[in-house]
């Protein structure tokens, strides 16, 4: 499963009640509440703690992505090391109808070419000369919004040449009298098929697959001072079916796995910087024995003519799953051995084992983003941004020892540009 | 035990959040774009499909997204 948020918006949690009192008696109370409201800064705020988007927003982000590592299996180390690369268009569309529904449609497509390793960093031979793909996926959300809560609905469908996944979301958000604290919960589902693919050779398949998950979150977002909030969620996702990667060499996983995420958030703002100083901290375990930490935190500065910059860091690491085998290092550099003898699992055990698997996503590692976002806002609702991200695994930055040995660094060039525009 | 033991710890950092009270009008800070948590939803999710695809982990975001040839 993939993930997505279901609360684009926290920061409307923030908003008051008092404006609804028109249709009320003016009391003192009221009459304080509508003075503070007319302070500086305060005038924009939504009246409803669950609001419907004002206007309609148009948006557009192209993704451009490449990474690279070291093959393994050629010992000359020749080459650039150049893998993946993925140009992605992506188009978004915001808006509200009435005070009380809102509709949210995106749409990307991803062009997708390179190769990617057969197992631990080799690509061997022939396999490894690439693939070329492409992938269509659309969603769409509908939200219902009422004076203290909401409710949304979502769709989302994604489509290769040799996998399609249909998903169905449902969550629903509710407010505290006081508006400090909302509390959101959801659940999803999704079902998908892969299948054999046309003209590309998928190299250990069978016939037709399937895989689906159901998820589930609880989260909490809170006003902690005039100046802080936070958020804490947890993700449990149950997903039974076919989890093996039919294009990796001797890949066989358990047909279920169940994820537990738990994420908490924090934003603080400073009053003389005009600045949001954010921290994110993940916690990810699941039933095959991966544990995993994510930090993250980033700087957002506003200066002069609605400019921003972003500075950011991203460090993440994971232990390995329990059937992932290690390199064994004397049994590579001979390619002609890779087909009969399986590198890491030797004949004493291989055949005890039901599951193995040699995908280096599978292994221990740490990982590191820096990242810089500049971003423009125009009049008349125009923004337009461009961000830069390097990324890098290797297995020696995991969190408290060595990772998995003889897995190449892999690195990753990630840039962003966007344009919205709000009518 | 651990998603237990997450929910306690979650309900406790509830509790302990209710104690404070922050002002309808002391929520002008609170309210700025810049304070959202997804302050640019497709830099997010360009940004998460990335990770799910290179990264053995995900989640803790949402619910909904759907599956992907990419993991």
């Amino acid at each position: 499963m993939q993930l997505k948020p279901i609360d684009p918006h926290p920061a409307e949690n923030t908003g008051q009640t008092a404006a609804d009192s028109s249709s009320r008696k003016l009391s003192s109370a009221d009459v304080l509440m509508a003075a503070a409201m007319a302070l500086p800064g305060l005038l924009a705020l939504p009246a409803h703690a669950e609001n419907a988007p004002e206007g309609t927003t148009l948006s557009f982000k192209y993704l451009n992505y490449s990474d690279s590592q070291n093959d393994s299996g050629n010992i000359a180390k020749t080459g650039s090391g150049s893998r993946m690369t993925v140009n992605a268009p992506a188009l978004g569309f915001s808006t509200g109808i009435g005070e009380s529904w809102g509709v949210d449609i995106s749409g990307v497509y991803d062009s997708v070419s390179g190769a990617s390793p057969l197992y631990h960093s080799t690509l061997s031979g022939a396999s490894g000369k690439g693939i070329k793909d492409e992938r269509k996926a659309a969603d769409a959300k509908l939200t219902r919004y009422f004076s203290r809560s909401s409710v949304g609905f979502g769709v989302a469908y994604s489509t290769e040449h040799d996998y399609t996944s249909r998903a169905v979301s449902l969550d629903y958000r509710i407010a505290t009298d006081d508006n400090n604290t909302t509390f959101a919960m959801g659940t999803g589902y999704s079902s998908d098929r892969i299948q054999d693919s046309n003209g590309t050779v998928i190299l250990f398949f069978g016939t037709q697959q399937k895989k689906r998950s159901n998820d589930f979150m609880v989260g909490v977002t809170h006003n902690l001072t005039a100046n802080d909030i936070i958020q804490s969620n947890i993700t449990y996702a149950t997903g039974k079916g076919y989890f093996d990667d039919p294009y990796k060499q001797f890949d066989k996983r358990p047909d279920s796995r169940n994820d537990l995420a738990w994420l908490t958030r924090i934003n603080h703002y400073y009053n003389g910087a005009d600045a949001t100083l954010n921290f994110t901290y993940r916690y990810f375990t699941n039933s095959w024995g991966m544990r995993a930490q994510t930090f993250e935190t980033e700087w957002r500065q506003q200066l002069p003519r609605g400019w921003m910059v972003i500075p950011a860091l991203r460090y993440y690491t994971q232990n390995s799953a329990d059937f992932y085998s290690d390199l064994d290092i004397q049994n590579t550099g001979s390619p002609a051995n890779l087909n009969t003898s399986y590198p890491g699992i030797t004949s004493t055990n291989y055949a005890d084992k039901p599951f193995y698997t040699a995908d280096s996503r599978l292994s221990a590692f740490g990982a590191i983003t820096p990242g810089f976002k500049i971003r423009k806002e125009f009049s008349k609702g125009e923004i337009a941004d461009l961000k830069l991200e390097f990324y890098q695994q290797r297995a020696s930055w995991r969190l408290g020892g060595e990772g998995s040995p003889g897995i190449e660094p892999w690195k990753a060039y990630i840039i962003q540009a966007g344009y919205s525009k709000t009518f | 035990m651990m998603l237990i033991r997450t929910l306690t710890i979650t309900a406790l950092l509830l509790l302990a959040g209710c104690a404070s009270t922050v002002q309808p009008w002391e929520r002008g800070n609170l309210a700025k774009p810049i304070m959202s948590f997804e302050p640019d939803p497709m830099d997010g999710r360009f940004t998460k499909h990335i990770y799910f695809s290179k990264e053995a982990s995900s989640g803790g975001y949402g619910v909904g997204g759907g599956g992907c040839g990419c993991n």
